[in-house]
């Protein structure tokens, strides 16, 4: 009698764990990797003086190989940007992979990775 | 079969239903969209750099949160050359306009209210006061709004600043890193009335 209860709960308790697991591993969430990147944008953003396409394109190709390094996302932009300093500093074919690589980790981003890729006067693939 | 094992039968039917928390998140959150775009914040402080030193400071917290958001410096760039070249006149910018160019399912509109700093000898202590608004990019209903104190910080020891044994123009930029990055967390983040989270909180693994 006793063990049938004990088993009951047992079962109630896994049954509870697995039904909410999804939700719990939700709102955990992995982190991306973020490096330096926060700084390239801060330089960016409040320093552009300071900085040049040349040297945030550097930065931020190794933080995509520490990524990649570490089996970690990059966050969302990190492509996109990496396109925009190429564009800037004049590698117009590495821009559009950039910004095509950003449409696929980040289909989200489609619309506007479109537009730039249109902007670099060539016919987006789709 | 008695009572006990139908209830108990019940009980385990319905906690596998999956999605079982999200559905009480979904009555929560009327819009849950997948991506904001973060726009430059106005900054009503006497700091000059305040609104953009918040807008770096940002962009990490709310990407954090579980949201696509298209980077600031594309962002800011792409609205000075169609013509919107500060903040209050992005801020203006038609809804239906920014959901056409950069394909976003909400905006974010912050506003830098104070970033004061008072410095000391050996200290400094400083407000930081950031208002937040978030707002469906297709019906303009709002989504979330928020507005924090981060009371006084003192000192300069806020992580960044610690770590430089530069001159005090290095640390005074560091510690207004820390100090935005700081508030920007504490606005998004912490406590319940922090932005829930969203579709992309766990991150693709690779």
């Amino acid at each position: 009698m006793e063990t049938r209860i004990v088993r009951s709960w047992g079962v109630v308790a896994i049954a509870l764990v697995l039904g909410f697991a999804p939700s719990v591993c939700e709102a955990r969430g992995a982190t991306y990797h973020w490096g330096s990147i926060e700084a390239v944008l801060y330089q960016g953003l409040v320093r552009p003086e300071k900085t040049s396409p040349e040297e945030s394109i550097a930065k931020l190709r190794k933080e995509l190989e520490k990524a990649a390094a570490t089996h970690r996302a990059v966050p969302p932009g990190t492509h996109a940007l990496l396109g925009l300093l190429l564009l800037d500093s004049g590698t117009v074919a590495a821009a559009r992979e950039e910004f095509a690589m950003e449409k696929t980790l980040f289909p989200e981003s489609g619309l506007l990775m479109d537009r730039l890729i249109q902007k670099l006067g060539e016919v987006p693939k789709s | 079969m008695n009572a006990g094992h139908f209830w108990l039968g019940l009980l385990l039917a319905t906690s596998l239903v999956p999605g079982a928390g999200a559905v009480e998140r979904a009555k929560a959150e009327p819009a849950r969209p997948r991506s904001i775009l973060l726009l430059p914040p106005i900054n009503e402080s006497t700091e000059l750099d305040a609104g953009y030193i918040v807008y770096a400071a940002a962009f990490k917290p709310l990407v954090e949160r579980g949201y696509y958001v298209p980077s600031p410096l594309i962002v800011d760039r792409f609205l000075k050359e169609n013509g919107l070249t500060v903040p209050g006149e992005m801020h203006q910018a038609p809804l239906g306009k920014l959901r056409e160019v950069f394909g976003v399912d909400a905006v974010m509109y912050l506003v830098v209210h104070q970033f004061g700093t008072k410095y000391h000898l050996a200290a400094s202590s400083s407000v930081v006061q950031l208002e937040a608004r978030l707002v469906d990019s297709r019906t303009g209903e709002e989504i979330w709004t928020r507005e924090i104190s981060a009371g006084k910080l003192t000192g300069l020891n806020l992580g960044f600043a610690s770590a430089l044994s530069a001159t005090l123009t290095s640390k005074i930029a560091y510690e207004r890193r820390g100090r935005a990055a700081l508030a920007a967390n504490r606005l998004f983040a912490q406590s319940k009335e922090a932005l829930p989270q969203g579709p992309l909180a766990a991150p693709g693994k690779n």
